[in-house]
């Protein structure tokens, strides 16, 4: 049943359906009769939220515990939260409608820095103090992870404890270890303790941060023995036996992904050198076509989906690919069900891949070769050539799309005006192209549709020791890109420059920032994901007030022998990789991925003892007979 | 095989909340987690066929609520009608799946439930009574072509009145269909007590036709 305060409020709201829950597939518990209760947070909306399939997993795989009911919760949009602090409503979980200050587990999954006030928002609008240290009871522990806590430091001040890497395991041990101290009357520092003794745990309370007079960082220092100085990552080895649900809760609104998704490979071989997915989820682990296709072909029976999306960061690399799309299409055609691949890349999209994917309905193409010139495109270890551009767009123009998309990049290290330029030569060339063939689609006129992001270096990246464009200097090249496109049928979209220049300071900001995101918060930032909500003067006011210079932390380049805020945590790829890397880019040169050549980034220490990728796509040529 | 259908449905509780937009998805999905194959729309999108004979509005309940579908292979209606509702969400609830009887152009009426909580219920119902009791009532209705005056009296039927310590309840009969729509709300809307509802809970609890038959 609905609380009779919320309900007298719901009309008052837009779309109140994303507050009421009770959609198909979600988890309904008895809560007398379960041990721990965990509230998963996305620090967004609920449209943005319910696109995310992490939640997804480790909501089934909370679930799946018969003594754990995990809920799920989102931000309010404004005119929700004015509700809620005018009438007094707490923040609550989607199932039972408790207030989750009540549960054991606070979660929150963080996917992009521009969410972190709003965490912020939501401990507040649950009713808790925001700051650690000033929530003193066992219930409920602040956990966050996901692929921004790789430098957590601007949120260690709000957060009790981070996972870091994959969560299928580590998430359920610290779970567990809480119901042990609940039983035995721990107090919270003893769980913390703990829990920070696990592999893949960082609580960030027991490790003490030093600074040099020139404000970088001395010594990063745990403060017991028994807790280590480095916290490697967590990931499983084996990603053919993940756990992965059979049902998704299927929402009633709808959010931005409205289907059914499954996960078919982790890591990528590809090391493009501005992506931080590419070297945070090293190394590469994929799924068995067979696996693929049954946990499919079951999470369409169960949520009714027309749509399944095959995730990852580079589907096409999958080595069954062709194999599983042909299984797929057995069943997928006959009911409606249209096969979605995002992420596929120019150098390996075949004729046969489209007709695959083209078969039950027919969109935009979407592609990132994110550099306008060979040159910049070598630097960023894109490894992708014009030709290889030009001809997956003439398949797509052969194949009856008259839409692409590029997807595009300023800012990388080394660029000159050449390539700013190149970019608009490049979307040229490919309405021409278009109009010098004789078999283009008939009756239609080519689209070309530019988005040009400012570049954002992040932490774990070859480009980590790199300095961002100043917002000047993003203006300029931005100005440069609008007047060198002539053409109507080239449609242009650049970022806004401010929001990548918040990004950067967060992404590689240390403990300091803690402040800066409170303050920014406090004057108001929340949804700041979303243009609309954001007022880029609450952070950079911020930083005035409380003495910090943005420049340090976006605009400088950083030593190579500097401790990074973020250098205590292990995420498998070396930091001497990094810096081999970073120098072969302003070298101009290439390197080859990780199936062709394996580089030594020493993620692969991971596994365990089990091969990595190069050594397993070795052994499935000679499998294929093509070794 | 095609067949056509028409599906009787309530769809109270949390339910209400979900827009008609919504409506069609979860319906579309709904099928389909039943795995019943149905008749698609052709062309360069398609999607499942579904006509609703009449959209109910968001935050309202219905107890007989409907739409139409093609069914395209021969699975008895009561198959039809237990194999949705063990998929539903909880608040919608299929009551019977039949052929289509009647054309949605004969719908006329509907009933209305309305329960108005407010601090003093005496003194609204007294207000309320004497509004609806007024012999013309002309509102401002806002339509798709603009604003226009609307005549309501002899558009509605006060079925039932009364009031206990925290409510007024009301039965209501309002002209509906495809010439004459009256929302309840826009009778609310113009009434003199309006400011003092706390909260309005509507559930719509019959669809009838010229000569008050049920639509069918």
């Amino acid at each position: 049943m609905i609380p009779k305060k919320l309900e007298r409020n719901l009309l008052k709201v837009q779309k109140p359906g994303r507050y009421i829950g009770g959609e198909p597939g979600s988890v309904h518990k008895d809560k007398t009769k379960v041990d721990e209760r965990i509230a998963f947070c996305f620090p967004d909306m609920y449209e943005v939220g319910m696109s995310h399939l992490g939640m997804k997993i480790l909501y089934s795989l909370y679930n799946s515990r018969e003594n754990f009911w995990c809920e799920r919760v989102f931000a309010p949009d404004v005119d929700m939260e004015d509700v809620m602090r005018s009438e007094g409503i707490l923040l609550y979980g989607l199932e039972s409608f408790d207030p989750i200050k009540d549960f054991d587990f606070i979660a929150f999954t963080l996917q992009y820095e521009m969410s972190y006030t709003g965490v912020l928002n939501m401990l507040d609008l649950a009713g808790l103090p925001v700051r650690a240290s000033e929530r003193k009871e066992l219930s409920p522990i602040v956990i966050a992870g996901g692929p921004c806590a790789c430098n957590p430091e601007p949120l260690t001040a709000f957060v009790d404890l981070f996972l870091i890497g994959e969560g299928e395991e580590v998430n359920l041990e610290i779970t567990e270890l809480h119901l042990k101290a609940k039983n035995e009357g721990w107090s919270k520092e003893q769980y913390l303790h703990e829990a920070a003794k696990i592999p893949g745990v960082y609580v960030p309370s027991l490790y003490d941060v030093t600074y040099h007079e020139d404000g970088t960082i001395k010594a990063v220092t745990p403060i017991y023995d028994d807790i280590p100085e480095k916290i490697t990552k967590r990931i499983i080895v084996d990603m053919d036996k993940v756990f992965y649900p059979d049902k998704f809760v299927v929402p009633f609104v709808e959010p931005v992904h409205d289907r059914a998704m499954v996960e078919v490979l982790r890591g990528c071989i590809r090391g493009c050198r501005f992506c931080q997915a590419g070297f945070i989820y090293r190394p590469f682990r994929e799924k068995r076509a067979e696996t693929i296709d049954k946990c499919g072909k079951a999470l369409c029976d169960s949520t009714g989906y027309n749509e399944i999306s095959l995730t990852s960061l580079s589907t096409s690399d999958l080595s069954e690919i062709e194999p599983l799309l042909d299984k797929m299409l057995t069943w997928s055609q006959e009911r409606k069900i249209n096969l979605s691949l995002p992420s596929l890349r120019v150098d390996n999209f075949s004729e046969a891949l489209l007709e695959k994917i083209a078969k039950v309905r027919k969109s935009g193409l979407t592609f990132a070769p994110e550099g306008g010139t060979q040159r910049i495109r070598d630097v960023i270890n894109k490894n992708v050539s014009e030709e290889e551009i030009m001809n997956t767009c003439r398949t797509a123009f052969e194949g009856g799309y008259t839409n692409v998309k590029l997807y595009f990049m300023m800012g990388l290290p080394t660029e000159t005006d050449d390539d700013i330029r190149g970019i608009a030569v490049l979307a040229q060339k490919i309405v021409d192209m278009f109009y010098a063939m004789p078999n283009r689609p008939k009756g239609k006129g080519v689209n070309v549709s530019i988005s040009c992001a400012c570049f954002v270096p992040k932490p774990f990246t070859p480009f980590q020791f790199e300095p961002q464009d100043t917002m000047e200097e993003f203006d300029r090249k931005q100005k440069l890109l609008r007047s060198s496109i002539t053409t109507r049928k080239v449609t242009l979209s650049c970022h806004d420059a401010s929001t990548s220049f918040v990004e950067e300071i967060l992404a590689k900001g240390d403990r300091r920032l803690c402040d800066v995101v409170e303050l920014a918060w406090k004057k108001g930032s929340r949804l700041d994901g979303w243009s609309e909500h954001l007022d880029i003067e609450r952070w950079t006011g911020s930083m005035k007030e409380l003495g910090l210079d943005a420049a340090f932390y976006a605009n400088r380049r950083r030593a190579y022998d500097e401790i990074e805020p973020w250098e205590h945590l292990d995420y498998g790829v070396s930091k001497e990789f990094l810096i081999r890397e970073n120098k072969l880019a302003h070298a101009d040169t290439t390197t080859p991925n990780c199936k062709q050549k394996c580089s030594a980034c020493a993620a692969n220490k991971l596994l365990k003892g089990e091969k990595c990728v190069a050594a397993k796509y070795q052994d499935f040529l000679r499998e294929n007979g093509k070794g | 095989m095609q067949r056509n259908i028409r599906i009787f449905f309530e769809k109270t509780g949390r339910a209400k909340y979900i827009s008609h937009l919504d409506m069609t998805r979860c319906w579309t999905r709904t099928f389909n987690r039943a795995g019943l194959p149905m008749w698609y729309t052709e062309g360069f999108n398609p999607h499942l066929y579904m006509t609703f004979a009449l959209p109910l509005s968001l935050g309202f309940e219905g107890l007989c609520e409907s739409f139409d579908a093609r069914l395209i292979a021969d699975i008895p209606l009561d198959e039809v009608k237990e194999r949705l509702n063990q998929v539903l969400p909880t608040g919608l609830q299929i009551s019977r799946v039949a052929d289509q009887k009647m054309n949605a152009r004969e719908i006329k009426w509907a009933d209305y439930e309305l329960c108005l909580e407010c601090e003093n219920p005496k003194s609204v119902h007294e207000k309320l009574t004497e509004f609806l009791n007024r012999d013309s009532i002309v509102v401002e209705k806002r339509t798709k072509k603009g604003v226009k005056d609307m005549e309501l009296n002899g558009l509605y039927t006060v079925l039932e009145s009364s009031f206990d310590e925290t409510s007024v309840l009301l039965k209501l009969r309002l002209a509906t269909g495809v010439e004459t729509n009256v929302n309840p709300m826009l009778l609310l809307e113009n009434s003199p007590v309006y400011a003092e509802i706390l909260q309005t809970s509507v559930r719509r609890t019959a669809v009838l036709t010229a000569d008050l038959n049920n639509f069918e």
